[in-house]
């Protein structure tokens, strides 16, 4: 009988001798977001190449779904294992410099990769200090069915969101074919707010003299005259698709894809797939618009690289990054996620002279980014919900918003 | 005659529920075999203008599903093999022999259910970043272990008390010594409850995600699950593929369940039930 | 202790002094893993629960109950706590009932029982997950077969954007839950069944019973073990899952999906406050605590008959 207690306790405990051994080598362990469009060969083969000619440093590319990257570094920053690069949504660098694990990077890098970065990329560069690389530049910017625009003897893209709404009714034909996308269900991000906001010349917090964030703001004149317009294109006009709470960035896109949305304003990636689905249909570019009379501020959303305070192998760390931002690696990245290039050098390859990337050029002119505050996940998801209720009719825009900035406000004093 | 009308009854019964019980698993079929164009037709149709069977090919030489597969395979028999391991004697000793703080014991295995996974799982990995086992099969193993527990013990404790005492000692008074008794004479007649937990950890092992998720970094080790999620991007999901993975994925379990299904019902019945 | 337990005859056992110690050491592997790798994670939630921590957890400030306090303030957590009930109520009970009915026709032996049998396991067979996300594509409006079906067979002519609002997001979350959570509730109802001594429904027949009364007053008290820890079981799990609301709606719209898990998720790994979510997962440990102590009271007074 003894046996058995014995055996079960020997097997029990076999497992915990599979304990990873260390190695003598530097090792780098680098979390990789999957980018849509980035083959496994590729960071397989940059994985490799790095340490062929590297044979003292053992980089370990470790790709996530970009989905479950947040909820994986909370986890292993939590636990204490942070790795020593990863992919971020630049909005969530200062919630984890208010933790404080955040290396800045520039120290780490050479003067002229520095210098070889599109300055309007930089998003997290704070105080003059850059604290995490930029890896991937997402511009915002509207696409629109060409043919069917032409059938309405429509010219060019809409310059302004009045515009938009005009051409919106003209097109319109539901249920087979909507003026434009909305969509209205609580996302990672707040961007279809955010276009509309900054095209109202609005931002979501005052910007004190020093550079640093006051009060919220997205219930003043702004605010709320950008929300009571898409509540207008939804519910007065009804030029968008039915059950706007019910469609996520993804679904509108899925929308226009096949053929029923007139107007999106959206991401570049939404290209790589029209052109991977073969549409039939004609479509083209344009800015996003802004409001009659106010400034044009699209929305620019990047992703960095960031390095961990706790790495034991920055060094190392940061040769692997020097060898990544070589234009002909750089290239490959670029072209499968179809994002507009970081690097300069990059930019100036023939491959990024068509349309679609002088597009993606001239929406950065005057882009603004998210609020670089620690509490942007908490208050993006009280907009979110205020954006909801007015769109289900629960509340008016005003009502909606000044208890969204309220309770915003309340959170930052905590 | 009347037996025949009621039997009737039921099979109207059971395709009804059949139908709708598996009606996601329809569209999943009918999203497999359609071409990406027909999968964002609008409106959808059923059946596809001609099975495709390319996303089939697709998913398993785009990714390596065949290596998802048995890591999948590594850490739900292993937990499997775990939990056995140490839920029989468990459940054995509740069962059958006597001791202070039985109920208390039992009930205590339950709490540990109440504990969400991601309510413990920062906890989780910092135990294993310091036995050095993130990044580890094994740390899966016994993750998934520690989350069956309960139903095992719980289940086995209700096979062994339905059999009679009697049988075993009457093997002891012929001179068997315990353990002999245990292994040639009680393991034997519980078998179908063995069976049933079985199962029931498989399943549950096959399908984690939230710790595969957090303790696995190397693509090489990635579970199944996890290895599906590839196909869930930022800007699009490729249902696809998706689907047509997830018919992969079902594969094993049922195949599985078909071998032990007689075993397994037979085996729940008596696990619950006391004598 | 039990009556039948202290009754049962000694038997001589030559290698072990007494039978406790083999007891203890027999339970000795489950009781080392589970204080090894539960112990900390569990102790350690109680503890957040009554600090003030970082943005990694890290305990700063022992602040005795200050994060309840803020938790019971806001009426947000009181709405979610109760969702949270009606949720797994509803939920719970579906699955019983649907199980149970199951069940019953699969236990009537007819032609092809076997493949019936093993169909009904397959919404168990994908992980919870990937189960949501097929969901979700089928739920879709535009693409999704769902709303297709109910309109072409004239079920529903204009079905709802089922996500988009607030109880048609509840109902279609729920119905999820209860769509994952039938097989295990089936398979075990099913096996409990095997174990009702035939002669016992012939007797009843003699006697002129009705199907009802033979299921009332025969099944029923049989299966009421097996009902009791499946539907506890089946309890903490749909208390305690966070995918399928999570990957379905997050919650929305405007929070009208969250229940207590999916909020101590987003607390914990969205908003980094680790010492709510602490505070909030006690919450739903002392509601699941008095709920399982309630079933093993029955549990074990029906274990003594």
């Amino acid at each position: 009988m003894k046996k058995i207690g014995l055996i079960a306790m020997t097997l029990s405990l076999i497992p915990l001798l599979f304990g990873t051994p260390v190695g003598a080598k530097k090792e780098v362990n680098f979390f990789l977001a999957l980018y849509d469009g980035l083959r496994p060969e590729y960071y397989q083969d940059l994985n490799r190449a790095f340490n062929e000619a590297n044979p003292d440093i053992d980089l370990k590319v470790i790709p996530v779904d970009w989905n479950a990257l947040h909820d994986k570094l909370v986890v292993a920053i939590a636990g204490g294992r942070p790795p020593d690069l990863s992919v971020i949504g630049t909005r969530w660098l200062l919630e984890f410099l208010d933790i404080g694990v955040v290396e800045p990077i520039e120290k780490h890098l050479s003067k002229e990769l520095i210098d070889n970065i599109e300055p309007g990329a930089m998003e997290a560069r704070i105080n003059n200090v850059l604290y995490a690389l930029p890896v991937a530049a997402g511009p915002r910017f509207l696409y629109y069915r060409s043919d069917i625009f032409k059938e309405h003897g429509i010219a060019g893209p809409p310059d302004t969101f009045e515009e938009m709404l005009t051409y919106a009714q003209k097109i319109n034909d539901p249920p087979n074919f909507y003026g434009v996308g909305m969509s209205g269900k609580k996302y990672v991000e707040l961007t279809e707010f955010a276009y509309y906001l900054l095209g109202n010349d609005g931002y979501f917090f005052e910007i004190n003299p020093d550079g640093s964030y006051g009060k919220c703001r997205v219930n003043d004149e702004a605010g709320v005259g950008a929300l009571t317009f898409m509540n207008d294109l939804v519910n007065k006009y009804k030029v968008t698709q039915s059950g706007v709470t019910a469609y996520t960035r993804d679904e509108v896109q899925d929308l226009f894809v096949s053929g029923k949305l007139g107007t999106i304003l959206i991401g570049a990636y939404t290209d790589v797939i029209l052109k991977q689905r073969g549409v039939t249909f004609k479509w083209d570019y344009g800015l996003i618009p802004r409001f009659a009379g106010k400034d044009r501020h699209p929305l620019m959303i990047t992703d960095s690289i960031m390095m961990f305070e706790a790495s034991k192998n920055k060094e190392a760390a940061a040769k692997f990054l020097e060898f990544f931002y070589q234009d002909e690696w750089r290239l490959g990245f670029d072209k499968h996620v179809g994002f507009p290039p970081v690097l300069k050098s990059v930019g100036k390859m023939p491959y990024f002279q068509a349309p679609i990337y002088k597009v993606m050029v001239n929406s950065m002119s005057g882009a603004k980014g998210w609020p670089l505050i620690p509490q942007w996940a908490e208050c993006n998801d009280i907009i979110w919900d205020a954006i909801g209720a007015t769109f289900l009719g629960q509340k008016t825009p005003k009502e909606a918003l000044d208890e969204a900035a309220a309770r915003i406000d309340e959170i930052r004093e905590e | 005659m009347k037996q025949n009308k009621g039997k009737f009854v039921v099979c109207f019964l059971i395709i009804v529920i059949l139908l709708v019980l598996l009606f996601p698993f329809f569209v999943t079929l009918s999203t497999a075999f359609k071409p990406l164009k027909e999968v964002y037709a609008s409106p959808p149709h059923w059946i596809p203008y001609r099975l495709w069977w390319r996303n089939f090919s697709d998913v398993w030489t785009k990714y390596p599903l065949a290596q998802y597969f048995i890591n999948s395979f590594i850490i739900a028999s292993g937990a499997t093999l775990l939990n056995m391991v140490i839920c029989i004697p468990a459940a054995y000793a509740v069962a059958r022999l006597k001791f202070v703080g039985r109920k208390f014991l039992l009930f205590s295995f339950l709490v540990v259910q109440m504990f969400s996974p991601i309510i413990v799982v920062i906890s989780l990995f910092k135990i294993f970043a310091r036995l050095g086992m993130i990044d580890t099969l094994s740390s899966l193993v016994i993750v998934n272990t520690v989350f069956t527990l309960a139903f095992s013990i719980w289940m086995l404790n209700g096979y062994f008390s339905t059999i009679p005492m009697e049988i075993e000692e009457a093997a002891l008074i012929d001179g068997c010594t315990r353990l002999k008794t245990i292994i040639h004479v009680t393991l034997p007649i519980a078998m179908p409850g063995v069976v049933t937990t079985l199962i029931y950890t498989f399943i549950w092992a096959w399908n984690e995600f939230m710790f595969a998720l957090t303790l696995i970094n190397t693509a090489a080790k990635k579970p199944l699950t996890l290895g599906l999620y590839d196909l869930v991007g930022r800007w699009e999901v490729q249902w696809q593929y998706l689907t047509a993975a997830s018919l992969f994925a079902v594969t094993p379990v049922i195949v599985l369940f078909i071998l032990i299904e007689k075993q397994l019902v037979r085996g729940l019945a008596g696990g619950a039930i006391k004598g | 202790m039990d009556k039948n337990l202290a009754s049962r005859p000694k038997v001589k056992v030559a290698f072990w002094t007494t039978e406790s110690t083999l007891a203890y050491l027999l339970l000795l592997p489950a009781i080392a893993v589970l204080i090894a790798f539960m112990l900390y994670p569990i102790v350690y939630v109680f503890l957040t629960s009554l600090y003030k921590t970082n943005r990694i957890g890290n305990l700063v400030e022992f602040i005795e109950t200050d994060n309840f306090k803020t938790l019971f303030s806001r009426r947000e957590f009181w709405e979610v706590t109760i969702r949270s009930v009606i949720w797994t109520v509803l939920a719970v009970s579906a699955k019983t009932l649907v199980g149970l009915t199951i069940a019953l026709l699969l236990n009537v032996d007819f032609k092809g029982r076997k493949l019936a049998r093993t169909l009904v396991i397959l919404p168990w067979a994908s992980s919870v997950p990937i189960s949501a996300m097929l969901w979700q594509w089928t739920y879709n409006y535009d693409f999704g077969l769902l709303n297709y079906t109910l309109k072409i067979t004239g079920l529903w002519k204009h079905p709802p954007h089922w996500l988009g609002y607030p109880l048609s997001a509840f109902v279609a979350n729920l119905y999820v839950d209860i769509w994952i959570g039938i097989p295990f509730m089936a398979l075990v109802f099913l096996a409990g069944l095997q174990s009702v001594p035939p002669n016992l429904y012939e007797a009843a027949e003699a006697d002129g019973a009705s199907l009802w009364q033979k299921f009332y007053h025969i099944t029923l008290p049989l299966l009421k073990p097996v009902l009791l820890i499946a539907t506890l079981l089946s309890c903490l799990w749909t208390f305690n899952d966070f995918n399928v609301i999570y990957i379905l709606t997050r919650g929305g719209p405007v929070n009208s999906t969250d229940i207590l898990i999916t909020f101590i998720y987003k607390y914990a790994f969205s908003f980094l406050k680790f010492g709510p979510a602490a505070a909030m997962a006690v919450v739903a440990f002392a509601i699941l605590l008095i709920l399982s102590l309630l079933y093993a009271w029955f549990y074990f007074k029906s274990e003594r008959y």
